[in-house]
């Protein structure tokens, strides 16, 4: 019987190795495929990697790459309680109950997203005025505004009625030595003023 | 076949490399544990009902639902953020076996998801190892356990390494760590560097073309060469200067200290052995 244990061990553990290994070989198989560009011939394999990565083992390494950031975003935003706009003020200021390192990052973040959208969905009409109506219906642009309008509660204590964003994209400039091309001029997109009933 | 068959044995052969084991799994947790700590004076604005971030839906499935239940509801915040900070803590001091460490892995996602975009790529390094950790037995395991538990220190190995080498490559397809301009640029993002900071360093043109190109040329080279027992300490050494610069100038303490910590998984065992007899002789 013991003898019979020592050898049921055995084999559970030979087993348990090979089924292991397999598994590990896959696994990172994938994460290869999910993390590298879409080179072929791993792109077929990019479906299948998809559905295995998330949501247990999403992952990516653009730290900083190919280029460090070139631009960065500021963001404001005024409010109105009645008929009476604020000041335009930051959306980024880490003061108060929301004062941590992490809280301008967060803001960057979604901006970042925020400037994609506007470079694929902004559009201009005939006289060549800003037209932000793909933008404004977009995941992206409700992210920040909700941002802001958490940002704010957290700040006065109160949800405003109205609330307008705006966002400036501010180009640095690349040192003497650089091969990049210069910069476009820094703009800055001035969204529709939203009314807030439910958020 | 019996090549394979002896390595498979090898396998399965009792631990010999425990305390390089013990010493990861508890630096490990003790990131996870720091990481959720740092955002503690303002847990209710990350992860509380009335959080910056917007609520959302999870794309259909089980998994999916269960790892996004932050993000779709708010109200979970407390009771997710401080039962991870409880499951890291009972896994760092080694209570209730796997369960804390499986309840690390879940509440990590939930974190992670529903508070997008609030961590870094540090916490998805450590998820995955948090993954492997459940597998991982005592010093001494036998059997199955012993395989599970090298089989999962090797996986925490090739994940750090796959960090470091893509991170590396994909900075070569660019061109601002190609002609030495990135600590520029990145000196000028001011979510990461202080006004103060930019100003005392910005002027040194030359010192931060060399770093920009060795920080680069670091990650490309450290997953061969750490595998060279007289070149791991001038590795970890120039990494921990290369760390604690971005945890300092950058202020990302937690990717810095995630990368630092995570050099344990190559400490050889005697040093390892001196750290945890130096460490129980205090706690």
């Amino acid at each position: 019987m013991i003898s019979w244990f020592i050898g049921y061990k055995r084999r559970l553990a030979r087993l348990t190795a090979v089924v292991f290994t397999g598994f590990l070989l896959v696994h990172f198989t994938l994460t290869l495929v999910y993390t590298l560009p879409d080179v072929y011939p791993l792109f077929v394999l990019k479906g299948t990697a998809n559905v295995y990565m998330r949501p247990l083992f999403h992952q990516g390494w653009e730290l900083f790459a190919p280029n460090v950031p070139q631009q960065q975003f500021a963001l404001e935003y005024r409010f109105a309680d009645g008929s009476e706009w604020s000041e335009w003020q930051s959306a980024e200021e880490a003061t108060g109950a929301i004062d941590h390192p992490r809280t301008p990052y967060v803001a960057q973040k979604l901006q970042i997203m925020l400037a994609r959208d506007l470079s694929r969905n902004l559009t201009y009409d005939e006289q060549g005025r800003e037209d932000y109506s793909l933008v404004v219906n977009d995941v992206h642009y409700y992210r920040v505004l909700y941002f802001t309008v958490q940002q704010h509660f957290w700040k006065y204590g109160t949800k405003p009625q109205r609330i307008q964003l705006r966002m400036h994209v501010q180009h640095t400039p690349a040192p003497e030595y650089s091969q990049l091309q210069s910069p476009p001029e820094d703009r800055t997109f001035t969204f529709p003023a939203e009314d807030l009933p439910d958020l | 076949l019996n090549a394979i068959q002896h390595s498979i044995d090898r396998l399965a052969a009792p631990l010999v490399n425990t305390n390089r084991i013990w010493l990861f799994k508890k630096v490990a947790y003790l990131w996870m544990l720091l990481n959720a700590l740092y955002y503690l004076p303002v847990a209710e604005v990350f992860f509380g009902s009335e959080k910056l971030m917007m609520p959302y839906a999870a794309q259909p499935g089980l998994l999916n639902n269960i790892t996004h239940l932050l993000a779709m509801n708010p109200e979970f915040g407390r009771l997710v953020y401080f039962g991870y900070i409880g499951a890291a803590f009972f896994s760092l001091i080694g209570i209730g076996w796997r369960i804390p460490r499986l309840f690390v892995f879940i509440l990590g996602w939930m974190l992670y998801y529903g508070s997008l975009p609030t961590f870094n790529s540090a916490l998805l390094l450590y998820q995955v190892f948090a993954f492997f950790l459940i597998f991982m037995g005592n010093g001494n395991a036998t059997g199955s356990n012993a395989v599970l538990t090298r089989l999962s220190f090797v996986a925490c190995q090739i994940q750090f390494l796959i960090v470091y080498l893509l991170a590396g490559g994909y900075k070569l397809a660019g061109q601002t760590w190609i002609e030495g301009s990135s600590l520029h640029f990145a000196l000028h993002l001011d979510h990461f560097v202080t006004t103060a900071m930019r100003d005392a360093l910005i002027g040194f043109e030359w010192p931060l073309r060399v770093l920009t190109i060795v920080g680069m040329t670091y990650q490309l080279v450290f997953p061969f060469l750490i595998w060279f027992k007289k070149l791991k300490w001038p590795l970890f050494a120039i990494g921990i200067l290369f760390h604690g610069f971005i945890m300092v100038a950058m202020r990302l303490p937690d990717f810095g200290l995630a990368m630092i910590f995570g050099y344990t998984l190559f400490f050889t065992e005697t040093h390892s052995r001196n750290i945890r007899q130096r460490l129980t002789s205090i706690f």
